[in-house]
């Protein structure tokens, strides 16, 4: 490449005149007789004929060596040969040997390049460390390590200094002569009392090299403020641009405007189906047992895939392979304990932690507010998180992880119960220094069982719903010097129970119902490559193609084309046998991302994304609820696809000290699945004909500014983000929609989040955050009239009006014990205030009968806190 | 039943707090609303039409926005029609003489206003409906409120055969007798499929289930038929009104009937002209 480049440079230069003996003399020994050199370019065969022919130097070359017109530069001034043969080693790769008295030229051999791989761990517990930078100073050249802290990094020979980094960890620099390809396992040393990060670790810090990485520093999350006494992670997402809690507590997120059912929260690689316990009020996820965070926003990697928006990649702490520790939390409405220690030292380790929550025990003490007897009311749930992995040798390593929640919730004569369980088995395989690879097994499950029973017990029933996924995936990495190749298989059995109703009193007349389970195969290939051109530009090219194959046995509608899906349009019924193929989709997903760096501190980002989704969330809720239905697309709905552009620019400032970005995106989502207004999703055996098919659009700017060193760190954050929706036109015939697009219920066009944390000294943090929201959108009557004596409200759009804007303030104080060698106890206050000026933020406005008279109605405005809300916890590890 | 339940979310239950506040809120184009059933009952039907208001308008008796002077006429889709009368403004019932009501026949519905406007609607089918075979009542103590041992409930029990064919859409309305007229109790209304009880023998369906009053009363059943599109109607309407809560947003929507301008058939009056079959049952329930 350079040399044709200078071909090219030749062809347009001056033909150099070298002819010109006066100003050349030469002396007697070989390599330090002096040569003047008079030009700034000269030709090299003519140099060396010159050489050789007017100075009479003893010099041998073979004519191939040199390639015609190949030019060399110089200054004017005196050279000595040696002076002029370095540079001829230099500028056109010559080399030369003293063989009895002749100076003999030949080709320069080039610099080999080997491979530096191994494992980044913590050096106290032994745990590896993901996504930690591995950088060769002084250059351009680094990685980061992967989820499993493997690195491999091929950089050319020679003593190389190589700095490895992660959040909240001592750097490393280590010398290597790299001579061949070696292995080096890595133990970086947290920062104990150190200075923190900010919370949100953007993916501009120009240190990572993984660029569109986006990280929640989880220690200083366990300082926040929140309301509910413990860290929680779905909430902390909160401060990065572009999510969004829809609501106060009971959130569901929304990311970049698309709907809570497009963000994939995995934990430990298997998908979790419902997010939340206590109907929002906690996330599933117990913040002791995290070891690290990942949200992809817009620009999913392949090896990622099925939701439209986001990806949300959580795993669970493995345990410290050196000693045995216990930690645990003691809150007002819950408490955690976990242990974690070797089973095998520096082999074998384990991690279990257990969470309990206990809100029921207040109940008694609550003065009746709603007509419900509280002191009977039982709602509580705990969780387990275990983990064991063993590293059978530095080239294979075993995981096993697996996550059980459950909820219970009994007031009068309703209860209901629900849960996750997760389990990964993971197998880790280094073949050689650059190619890694990682199987895994999974198992998800989500059941809820709810039922009723009256004073008789004639009425009582359950119902059922819940869905299992089995899946086998494998991903290869192959790390070359230029390219980072991702290549792999991901697929995914589902089973989908809609709905079982048993009838519990044998009395009872009525019927039991159970809707036929379905069956759905997901599976994906996909194919990702991390190029970097030059020094400048790095391009992630990632394909994946994803199929789906709805299965029998199940009896199918079908609806009349060309008029909208209702109980109206069924044309007939068709019955598939177990396993036969009732419909096929596939998609092909191109992921492109583009990082053009304009110097050390600036760059920019461009990058496109297509994305597939099989499966929907079918509620009528806007946040989370146990009433958590998937539904499988089948032959008469399709699956939604996404395409989302965007164009980021970041920087770093004042001394690489403030990270700044900018970022603007624009998405589109065809099929998109809402269940009708009104639509019945309660064992409704024709609930296609309920959904209504959409389109959506979002786009939006995303600004954020975050000070990560010193003693106060500081991130702010602004978006302005719209998101629209529309049904698909045929559906006007429903008399419910209008065509136009509308503001979806996940418009939130403004919203600015602010968090400073102050370190006064290392063991006190005192952090301030501030929100704030437009308002949700929100429908409200153009004029009311009345319908049988019953006094209606006339609505004739929908989310034409806005909620009063959401703002809140929120303070904590968090203290750590001091730091004593010879103590093993840590423990850990925070003192925090959420709500400080007690801001009564609507979460809803809606209008209702008034109790009694028919011919009223009231607003009622409901706000999930209307107060401010003080909370202790402490926390304790040894 | 479930969905009720389901929006008392916890958050409600201890600290979300509900507070009345005042819209004012722009109010736009009035709209003509059609309220009426038509059903095989050997009485006159009523429809009644008025306009939408502003919304927090304070209704009076007098002062409803009444359409007055219209020409209303309900046919049947075998070319028998009646012509009804107006009785009070804006109320119109039919003459049983001209018309009425046969399970299976097609009935439609024609409005003049006085400005001219014509509305129509698409022929709804009159679909049979279950009749109850028998309705009764228990008493029993109340348990729950140990304070007061002297408090009773009373239960309504219905049993009736579902048929077993195609879905069934039922609209269950209450009136209870009192100060010397049947009085409908709107807010009592219940609509449902067959879902549940598809084919069934009902036994000991319950109806009401309260706290007993102090003296004897009677209760009215009317048990109406629906069509699939009434049933989504009503289903709305119930929806929009009496299980609206804080998360029942989904249904605040535009909800039109089925009946449109003829020459401008997207324009949608609110309100349903419903047409249905009708059971009817009373039960005394001594003190």
């Amino acid at each position: 490449m350079t040399k044709l480049k200078k071909t090219i440079i030749l062809t347009l230069i001056i033909t150099i005149n070298l002819i010109n003996s006066e100003n050349i003399y030469a002396q007697q020994n070989e390599l330090n007789k002096i040569v003047l050199l008079n030009k700034h370019e000269y030709d090299i065969k003519s140099l060396l004929s010159f050489m050789i022919v007017d100075i009479g130097i003893n010099l041998s070359y073979n004519n191939n060596l040199v390639k015609k017109n190949q030019t060399i530069k110089f200054n004017i001034k005196q050279y000595t040969v040696k002076q002029i043969l370095t540079e001829l080693a230099k500028q056109a790769n010559i080399d030369y040997v003293v063989k009895d008295g002749i100076i003999v030229l030949k080709v320069k051999p080039k610099l080999s390049r080997f491979t530096v791989s191994g494992t980044v761990k913590d050096s106290q517990t032994g745990e590896t460390i993901p996504y930690a930078t591995i950088a060769l100073k002084g250059g351009q050249n680094g990685t980061v390590s992967n989820k499993f802290g493997f690195y491999s990094l091929t950089i050319p020979e020679g003593e190389k200094e190589i700095t490895f980094s992660y959040i909240g960890y001592q750097n490393q620099d280590i010398k290597l002569d790299i001579n061949k390809n070696i292995e080096k396992n890595i133990e970086l040393s947290p920062i104990e009392h150190g200075i923190k990060e900010v919370i949100v670790k953007s993916e501009n810090s120009l240190e990572t090299i993984d660029r569109r990485l986006t990280k929640l520093d989880m220690k200083t999350m366990k300082e926040l403020p929140n309301a509910i006494g413990e860290p929680d992670l779905l909430r902390s997402m909160e401060f990065l641009p572009g999510v969004t809690n829809i609501a106060e507590i009971g959130g569901g997120l929304t990311v970049r405007g698309g709907g809570m059912d497009q963000n994939l929260i995995l934990l430990d690689e298997a998908i979790v189906y419902n997010s939340s316990h206590m109907a929002g009020f906690f996330s599933v996820f117990n913040s002791d047992v995290i070891k690290d965070v990942k949200i992809y926003k817009g620009d999913i990697p392949a090896n990622f895939g099925g939701r439209l928006s986001s990806v949300m990649d959580i795993t669970q702490k493995e345990g410290n392979m050196r000693s045995f520790h216990a930690n645990g939390s003691i809150g007002l409405i819950s408490s955690k304990l976990g242990l974690e220690g070797p089973i095998i030292k520096d082999k074998a380790s384990f991690n279990l932690s257990f969470r309990r929550s206990y809100v029921d025990m207040f109940f008694d003490y609550l003065p009746d507010k709603f007509y419900v007897d509280l002191a009977a009311v039982d709602i509580n749930f705990y969780d387990i998180n275990a983990k064991v992995n063993y590293k059978i040798n530095n080239k294979n390593r075993i995981y096993l992880s697996a996550y059980q929640g459950h909820d219970i919730l009994n007031f009068e004569d309703y209860n209901q119960e629900y849960g996750n369980m997760t389990s990964t088995l993971r197998y880790n395989h280094i073949f050689n220094s650059k190619l890694f690879s990682n199987t895994s097994i999974i198992y998800s499950k989500y059941e809820m069982i709810d039922g009723e029973s009256d004073v008789e017990g004639l009425n009582d029933w359950e119902d059922l719903i819940g869905l299992e996924h089995y899946q086998l995936k494998n991903e290869f990495s192959y790390y070359l010097s230029k390219n980072k190749i991702k290549f792999g298989f991901d697929a995914i059995y589902r089973k989908f129970y809609p709905g079982e109703l048993r009838r519990l009193n044998e009395n009872d007349s009525k019927n039991d119902l159970k809707l036929p389970k379905q069956q759905a195969l997901e599976s994906a290939i996909h194919l990702s490559d991390q190029i970097s051109i030059g020094k400048k530009i790095k391009l992630d090219l990632g394909i994946r193609y994803s199929m789906f194959h709805y299965l029998g046995d199940e009896e199918i509608f079908n609806y009349q084309p060309g008029v909208p899906r209702n109980i109206n349009t069924i044309t007939d019924t068709v019955n598939y046998k177990n396993n036969e193929l009732i419909q096929f989709y596939d998609n092909i997903e191109p992921r492109i991302n583009l990082k053009f760096e304009l110097d050390e501190r600036n760059f920019i980002k461009l990058s496109y994304n297509k994305t597939a989704q099989y499966i929907h969330l079918i509620s009528n809720t806007i946040t989370p609820s146990p009433y958590n239905m998937w539904k499988p697309c089948n032959n008469n709905i399709k699956p939604s696809v996404g395409q989302q552009f965007s164009l980021g620019y970041f920087t770093t400032l004042f001394k690489n000290t403030t990270d700044v970005s900018l970022e603007a995106f624009y998405r589109k989502d065809k099929n998109i699945i809402e269940v009708k207004p009104g639509g019945d999703i309660v064992l409704n055996r024709t609930l296609d004909a309920d959904l209504v098919d959409g389109q959506g659009k979002a786009y939006g700017i995303e600004l954020l500014i975050s000070k990560k060193r010193g003693r106060n760190t500081s991130t702010l954050s602004y978006t302005y983000i719209r998101s629209l929706r529309k049904v698909d036109p045929l559906y006007l015939q429903e008399r419910i929609y209008s065509y136009d697009y509308y503001p979806s219920d996940y418009d939130i066009p403004h919203k600015l989040s602010f968090l400073y944390t102050f370190n006064a000294t290392p063991r006190t943090a005192f952090s301030v955050n501030f929100t704030f929201m437009s308002g949700r959108t929100l429908t409200l009557p153009d004029g009311q009239y009345i319908y049988f004596k019953t006094l209606m409200p006339y609505y004739s759009g929908k989310n034409q009006h806005r909620l009063p804007s959401f703002h809140r303030l929120n303070i904590s104080y968090a203290v750590q014990s001091k730091k004593n060698k010879y103590r093993k106890w840590k423990g850990s206050w925070v003192f925090a205030l959420y709500n400080v000026y007690a801001r009564n933020n609507a979460y809803s406005i809606y209008i209702k009968g008034k109790r009694g008279a028919s011919r009223n109605t009231e607003a009622i405005k409901y706000s999930i806190l209307g107060s401010i809300v003080p909370s202790i916890s402490y926390s304790f590890k040894f | 039943m479930k969905n009720i339940i389901l929006s008392l979310t916890l958050i409600s239950l201890f600290i979300g707090c509900k507070e009345v506040i005042d819209l004012d809120l722009p109010y736009n184009n009035p709209r003509l609303v059609v309220v009426g059933i038509f059903s095989n009952q050997n009485e006159p039907c009523t429809i009644t039409l008025t306009k939408t208001v502003k919304y927090n308008y304070t209704y009076n008796l007098n002062n409803s926005n009444f359409v007055e002077n219209a020409t209303v006429v309900i046919k049947d889709n075998e070319g028998n029609s009646d012509i009804l009368t107006e009785q009070t403004p804006g109320t119109y019932i039919t003459n049983p003489m001209n018309l009425t009501g046969v399970i299976g026949k097609a009935y439609s519905i024609e409005i003049t206003t006085e400005d001219g406007e014509i509305w129509v609607s698409e022929p709804e089918i009159m679909k049979p409906v279950a009749g109850i075979e028998s309705m009764y009542f228990e008493r029993y103590p109340d348990e729950r409120d140990e304070e007061m041992p002297e408090l009773y409930k009373y239960s309504v029990f219905l049993d009736w055969h579902e048929p077993e064919n195609e879905t069934n859409y039922y609209l269950r309305e209450i009136s209870f007798f009192w100060r010397g007229e049947w009085q409908k109790q709107f807010g009592w209304n219940s609509v449902f499929n067959d879902k549940y009880i598809n084919g069934a023998d009902v036994i000991k369906d319950v109806l009401i289930d309260r706290h007993s009053g102090n003296s004897d009363f009677m209760v009215k059943l009317h048990q109406y038929s629906l069509t699939p599109d009434a049933y989504k109607f009503w289903n709305l309407v119930h929806q929009q009104v009496h299980r609206a809560n804080e998360n029942s947003t989904n249904a605040m929507v535009p909800l039109y009937g089925n009946v449109y301008k003829q020459n401008s058939p997207n324009e949608h009056a609110l309100g349903y002209f419903q047409v249905s079959a009708v059971d009817e049952t009373i039960l005394h329930i001594d003190h």
